[in-house]
This record gives structure tokens, C-alpha cells and sequence, in this order.
């Protein structure tokens, strides 16, 4: 199970360096990952590009090949004005990304069904578009019941 | 039993999303399969005795003989149907 939701509202960041390095600076200071975690997420980034075409609402799956995991989380940014990522299924490609899922995940936990659960959120543009037009409390909440569904 | 190795860039996340949305279609079409998770990068080295490669990342595949399908559709929806149809192909094979 993932208990800590963390959502990010209306985020306005200038690139998807940004973003993540953000993202993954809250969480450090939530004490949820150790102090390398930022820059292992970027160079996965680059290394693994997460963008995903996902129709008109496009999205990003960051996470991190990292160890020091305290705590499974998922963060979610919803983006004020889409920004670039490089795709996944072809890296040399950009898409507009308007939400960011960031997972962490501790290695000794089993996720089978966050997961499962978290891709089919993802491949449901009716789903992501509510998302959209949520505010931070209604993003907690419809994440939440849809992972635990 | 079909072998089929499911990679993405840790061995973790997206490809255990991906391996859970084919066994469900398995399932579903009454079929089985062996499934192994890896990193893309172990691909060379763990690929030997499968019968199926599925990736979520990009994969450049040259002179490999293992058929290997980028199933990022079923992480995305788009052409997901597709690519189940051209896995279950290979399974039933």
C-alpha cells in the first residue's frame, strides 16, 4: 500500500529538470528518500526518458533507480502549462506532459496492485482530465480511491 | 511454456504494470506463460532461453533472434488491444 499522497496544485516549473528536481527535493525534505535520490532520478531521466503518449492529457512516470527509499509515495504535479519530456517507447522524441506521477517505491515492499492500479488511472483520459480540473484536496482524494479500488 | 522477459529501465515499475496487463489478457484467452522482469540494459545477458522480449522503453534490437515487442501501449491504452493481439500471437505460437 502507498499511504502518502503528496500533491502538487497548478505547478508551474520551467522545464522538466525543474519539476523533478523539485519533486524530488520535497521529498528528501520529508525525510521519504536519502540525499542522493535527486540526482538519481534525473540521470535515470535522461538515461530512461518516462513521457508517455497517453492522447490529448500526455503524462510522466519519473522514479528513481535508488536504494535509500524510506518511504513508498506517490507525488503528483499537476502542471500549470504542459511541459517536454522525452518519450519512453522513443527517446529522441519530446511530448507535452501535463501530469507528473512520481512514484517511490521501498524495495521490500510489494506493489503489484498500486501498480496495476496506477496504469489503469493513467490510460484513462476521462480519469486524467478530471484530474485537471481538481484542487489539491479533490487530486488526494480521487488518486486515493483509485489506487485502493 | 512460453519464456517471455518483461523489461523497462529498473525492472520495476512500468514493467511490472506491463507484465500484470498481459497476464490478465492470458487469462482471459486461457493461455499461460513464464514471465522473468529485468532491466533494459540486462536484456543481453538475461534474454537467453526466452521465447518473447517486451519492453516499455526503447529497445534497438539488431541481429537479436528473440522477437521483441514495445508494449508501452499498455502502459498508455493507445493500441493496447494491438499489442496483446501480436503477444498473444507470439504465446500461442
Amino acid at each position: 500500500m502507498i499511504d502518502e499522497v503528496i500533491v502538487y496544485e497548478n505547478l508551474y516549473c520551467e522545464n522538466n529538470e525543474k519539476v523533478l528536481k523539485f519533486m524530488a527535493q520535497e521529498l528528501h525534505k520529508k525525510d521519504f528518500v536519502g540525499s542522493g535520490y535527486m540526482d538519481a532520478l534525473w540521470e535515470r531521466e535522461g538515461k530512461y526518458p518516462t513521457g508517455i503518449y497517453t492522447g490529448k492529457i500526455n503524462v510522466a512516470l519519473p522514479h528513481a533507480d535508488y536504494d535509500a527509499v524510506h518511504k513508498s509515495s506517490i507525488s503528483i504535479a499537476i502542471l500549470k502549462d504542459p511541459i517536454l519530456f522525452n518519450r519512453m517507447d522513443n527517446p529522441d522524441q519530446k511530448l507535452e506532459v501535463s501530469i507528473v506521477f512520481l512514484l517511490t517505491i521501498k524495495s521490500s515492499e510489494n506493489h503489484l496492485e498500486v501498480l496495476s492500479k496506477l496504469s489503469q488511472l493513467i490510460s484513462d483520459q476521462d480519469k486524467l482530465k478530471e484530474l485537471l480540473s481538481c484542487n489539491k484536496q479533490e487530486v488526494e482524494t480521487l488518486v486515493r480511491k483509485e489506487l485502493s479500488k | 511454456m512460453k519464456r517471455i522477459l518483461v523489461a523497462c529501465g529498473n525492472g520495476i515499475a512500468t514493467s511490472t504494470m506491463v507484465t500484470m496487463k498481459i497476464k490478465k489478457a492470458l487469462e482471459d484467452a486461457n493461455l499461460k506463460a513464464n514471465f522473468t522482469q529485468c532491466k533494459l540494459m540486462e536484456i543481453p545477458s538475461k534474454a537467453p532461453g526466452h521465447d518473447l522480449i517486451v519492453t516499455t522503453g526503447k529497445y534497438d534490437h539488431a541481429d537479436f533472434e528473440i522477437p521483441v515487442v514495445n508494449a508501452v501501449s499498455l502502459l498508455s491504452g493507445i493500441g493496447a488491444d494491438a499489442t496483446l493481439d501480436e503477444i498473444l500471437n507470439y504465446i500461442k505460437e
